[in-house]
């Protein structure tokens, strides 16, 4: 595989974080794996997702007039002793849940002091899993491991490029891309011209762009079939699959985006399309990774840059908040079951805001480990990169 | 065939012109002069300002805000509502770029009631594409506009300023407000900032985009006002004012219950149905109807101490009742990160961060901004006076945004576009280049320099660009292009491209294009 160095030094000039996974040889290439990354951008609001029936009365004197009605919350299941609903309109996230392909993620969150409430720092957080801007990407080291299998030079999908991704920092190139016949068309173009770049990220780019082959009648029939949501993020997700299909390639990581989560006003009507546009996302999603074969080595993992208030603002919203309900979903995964637990409603931080209950790097770490079967460090790790590291592990966060 | 060794200064006095222009060579331009007396004539030129008006956009922009029954989700229940719209039926169907004849359903409405069972259950599409065209049109003649504009320094700052205090056609929903938003951006800017700011929290537009309009109050037993909506106070505090860095030891100098106080502060302002005027209730505020008094909110009250700033934060104001005093009491004790904050992100339109000397530079112009209490003409002429703006061992370039390229090309090569459907094709390419003009994806705004580029990005830049020339060459090729053949003369020169057999034939013209469009320099200013 292909060796790289990733030491870095600090602003202070001491050599701060060598990579934590050294050029470990392990072989991907008969279990090709598929990380599907969906950001729900602008913070999902994780009590209207998972609502937790044990604690109802509480939720019913803090959301007044934008709570989920009992008789709408049928899709109820018991864990760790206590019950909880999905969202009405996710009845294909309820259904993965039944057969043991979904988990929960109860309570995730930003501990201690590094969690914000800006969009913007609470997704670089998320993305980096530190709140330091010179660390790479989570990903972006186990992307460098990865990039052995890698499809002409880019080991990574990013649909809609928009801000930052788990990616940020990486050697590797990664395919950005919005609509498929676009870019074939000025592709073509672009193929013509003579190579006059001076400027480097123009020069590696424009390269990147001629070099790049896309047959876009890759999807088996079967899979073109299915009935993708008619909305952006339907056609994104039929957009990846088209990539991730092609012929002798493999591309580990792919991040699509859904956006609209800011629901400062008006929560219940927004919330509730956004919820359908999600799970009818993740239904076409998952049954063509069936059809593909892929469904078993297949991880989809949902994240926010914050979760919202438990309390309802006056318009019917509610504002930036900490903890949140997140998704894990994967025909290999170990579902039906939740991981971390639910926060208590009416006890808040100092801003009313909800306690952290699962540090969102133990699933980074678990996803490493258990999904791509990277050993995760037994060195020293600085700054504070220390989710790579072995010792943090937690077993029973195992996704398998 | 392509020397780069000069071309780059050459290039960006080709395109001096243009909104895509090099400052360092506007500056340069004005050869007689020095830098000073540039910098002044530059500044004194973009002074004053026309209100820009297009009046098919007045009353139907209005409906289109205000009416539940253009939102997303159809709900016309209220009287005044349908009346409303009735009582505009005619002037909706002359507003050009839409086809009403079409829409014959709504076109043979005769009553009310027929109205309402209309807009409950619009034509398929109806909505979308009533919406789509205002907001087509609308930016076809804002890039008429662009085009026309003789001061592109003037026009830059606009565009920065409308990056800044974002406010998005997708969530305001009218291209009236944004126009009206666009217009006092453009009044606010030769003035102060802080009463920029200050005029910019009530307008129309911004209090529509991030919930101003809603940020009323509910009352606990003593009546005291809580849960306010707290979208506009951190925004306001993160992204206008103090930034959220802590880069540079610049810290962002405020906490949560800073937000919480100034959401509190902006509480009580709404838009009238009725004349879409901003108004104050003061018992939709936190106005306390019990106690008869505003309840005095403490705010900023740690000490905020910034690496190399001397001046001490005054102390004798902590506490703010309404939106002035929220105003007035950020800008007394957390001014130095306001005017940091602000000439940073400026200084970075004009000159990149790397370049030496650029954070010296940054505390230079902003200790005059503060101290001239936020005259933004200081900020400017702060800027174009630096002296690592035209340096000439500073060789930068930045990274045109798609609209400078657009607006480069078109000016640059006198190529003239006057159908709308060629506007249209050039916005869309705008969208696809990640510039979806007034419709930022979200609050924070474009990013900007090199972080325009991106694989699907720069794919759509190039064909921008081969659209523009091919509109020349495509059906005109040799009638027409006599002034454009000169240009292209002009710029392959100065651009020391040497070739033999060019302008020959429509052909050879087609070889310069794509000569033209393979040097990145015309993405860079």
């Amino acid at each position: 595989m292909k060796r790289r160095d990733f030491i870095k030094l600090t602003s202070s000039g001491l050599l701060a974080a060598a990579t934590p996974f050294h050029s470990y040889a392990f072989d991907l290439s008969d279990k090709k794996k598929y990380l599907f990354l969906i950001e729900l951008s602008g913070g999902n609001d994780g009590l209207n997702t998972i609502v937790p029936l044990n604690q109802y009365s509480d939720y019913l004197d803090i959301r007044p007039n934008i709570h989920l009605q009992s008789d709408q919350l049928n899709k109820s299941f018991h864990s760790q002793s206590q019950e909880f609903a999905f969202n009405p309109n996710l009845s294909s996230l309820f259904e993965l849940y039944n057969q043991g392909d979904l988990i929960p993620l109860l309570g995730i969150g930003v501990k201690d002091s590094l969690g914000s409430k800006s969009h913007f720092k609470g997704l670089n957080i998320w993305n980096r899993g530190s709140s330091d801007l010179k660390n790479e990407g989570w990903l972006t080291q186990v992307n460098n491991n990865l990039s052995q299998i890698q499809y002409q030079n880019a080991s990574s999908l990013i649909i809609r490029p928009f801000r930052g991704t788990p990616l940020d920092g990486s050697d590797d190139t990664s395919i950005e891309i919005k609509n498929l016949e676009h870019f074939k068309e000025h592709q073509g173009y672009i193929r013509t011209l003579s190579d006059n770049n001076s400027n480097p990220k123009f020069r590696k780019t424009i390269e990147f762009i001629k070099k790049l082959e896309i047959d876009l009648n890759s999807l088996p029939g079967s899979v073109r079939k299915i009935n993708f949501p008619e909305s952006d993020f339907g056609k994104d997700i039929k957009t990846a699959l088209i990539l991730t299909s092609q012929p002798n390639t493999h591309i580990p990581i792919i991040k699509l985006r859904l956006s609209g989560f800011d629901t400062h006003f008006n929560q219940l009507d927004r919330h509730k399309k956004l919820m359908t546009e999600l799970d009818l996302g993740v239904k076409s999603l998952v049954q063509a990774l069936k059809e593909m074969g892929i469904y078993d080595n297949s991880l989809i993992f949902t994240y926010s840059e914050f979760g919202r208030r438990p309390y309802e603002n006056i318009s019917n919203g509610t504002d930036h908040g900490t903890s949140n309900v997140q998704f894990l979903i994967g025909g290999g995964v170990h579902g039906s079951r939740t991981f971390g637990y639910y926060p208590e409603l009416l006890s808040n931080d100092k801003d009313k805001n909800l306690m952290t209950h699962l540090d969102f790097r133990k699933i980074y770490a678990s996803i490493i480990k258990d999904f791509f079967n990277i050993p995760l460090s037994d060195k020293n790790i600085f700054n504070d990169r220390f989710f790579l590291h072995k010792d943090y592990y937690d077993p029973s966060l195992s996704l398998f | 065939m392509i020397s780069n060794a000069h071309g780059l200064d050459n290039t960006n006095s080709f395109l001096l012109k243009s909104l895509g222009y090099s400052t360092k060579k506007l500056i340069k331009s004005y050869s007689h002069l020095n830098q000073k007396q540039a910098a002044s004539t530059i500044l004194n030129s973009s002074k004053g300002f026309q209100p820009i008006e297009f009046p098919w956009l007045d009353k139907t922009s209005y409906i289109l805000t205000h009416s539940k029954c253009f939102n997303r989700r159809p709900n016309c229940k209220k009287q005044e509502v349908l009346e409303n719209i009735f009582k505009y039926k005619n002037s909706l169907k002359k507003v050009p770029g839409f086809n009403w004849k079409r829409q014959k359903d709504f076109y043979n409405i005769k009553s009310l009631p027929q109205l309402k069972s209309f807009l409950e259950n619009p034509t398929r599409g109806f909505q979308a594409k009533f919406r789509r065209n205002q907001e087509t049109l609308f930016k076809t003649e804002i890039l008429k506009y662009f085009l026309n504009s003789k001061n592109t320094f003037r026009l830059k700052l606009a565009l920065f300023f409308q990056n800044h205090f974002v406010s998005t056609l997708n969530i305001v929903r009218s291209p009236q407000y944004i126009l009206q938003q666009f217009n006092l951006i453009n009044q606010q800017l030769m003035g102060n900032f802080k009463d920029f700011v200050s005029e910019i929290t009530l307008d129309p537009a911004m209090l529509l985009y991030l919930n101003g309009n809603r940020n009323f109050c509910k009352r606990d037993e003593s009546g005291e006002c809580i849960a306010p909506n707290e979208n506009y106070a951190r925004e306001l505090l993160e992204l206008f004012t103090l930034g959220a860095s802590k880069e540079n030891g610049i810290g962002n100098c405020y906490s949560e219950q800073d937000i919480k106080s100034a959401s509190l502060a902006l509480t009580g302002h709404l838009i009238s149905p009725k004349t879409g005027k901003v108004q104050y209730r003061k018992i939709k505020s936190d106005f306390n109807l019990k106690t008869k008094k505003f309840p005095r909110k403490s705010i900023f009250q740690e000490p905020c101490h910034v690496k190399g700033f001397s001046r001490k934060i005054p102390f004798n104001k902590s506490s703010i009742t309404n939106t002035d005093s929220l105003i007035e009491v950020l800008f007394e004790r957390r001014g130095q990160q306001i005017a940091y904050f602000i000439t940073e992100k400026m200084l970075k339109e004009f000159i990149p961060s790397s370049t030496p000397g650029f954070q010296q530079e940054v505390f230079r112009i902003q200790r005059v901004f503060f101290k001239t209490n936020f005259k933004l003409e200081s900020l400017y002429q702060g800027i174009l006076q630096s002296n690592i703006l035209v340096d000439s061992q500073n060789d930068f370039t930045i990274t045109r945004s798609p609209l400078e390229l657009a607006m480069g090309l078109l000016k640059s090569f006198h190529i003239k576009i006057n159908s709308q459907d060629r506007l249209k094709k050039i916005n869309s390419y705008l969208i696809d280049a990640d510039q979806n003009l007034f419709n930022q994806g979200d609050v924070k705004g474009w990013n900007t320099g090199e972080d325009w580029i991106n694989m699907s990005s720069l794919t759509y830049r190039i064909a921008l660009a081969k659209f523009i020339f091919d509109d020349v060459l495509q059906n005109k090729c040799i009638e027409n292009t006599i002034s454009f053949k000169k240009n292209l003369n002009q710029y392959l020169l100065s651009q020391k491209i040497h070739s033999n057999k060019i302008f020959k034939s429509c052909n050879d013209l087609y070889k310069v294009r794509d000569l033209i469009i393979s040097n990145n320099q015309i993405q860079m200013r």
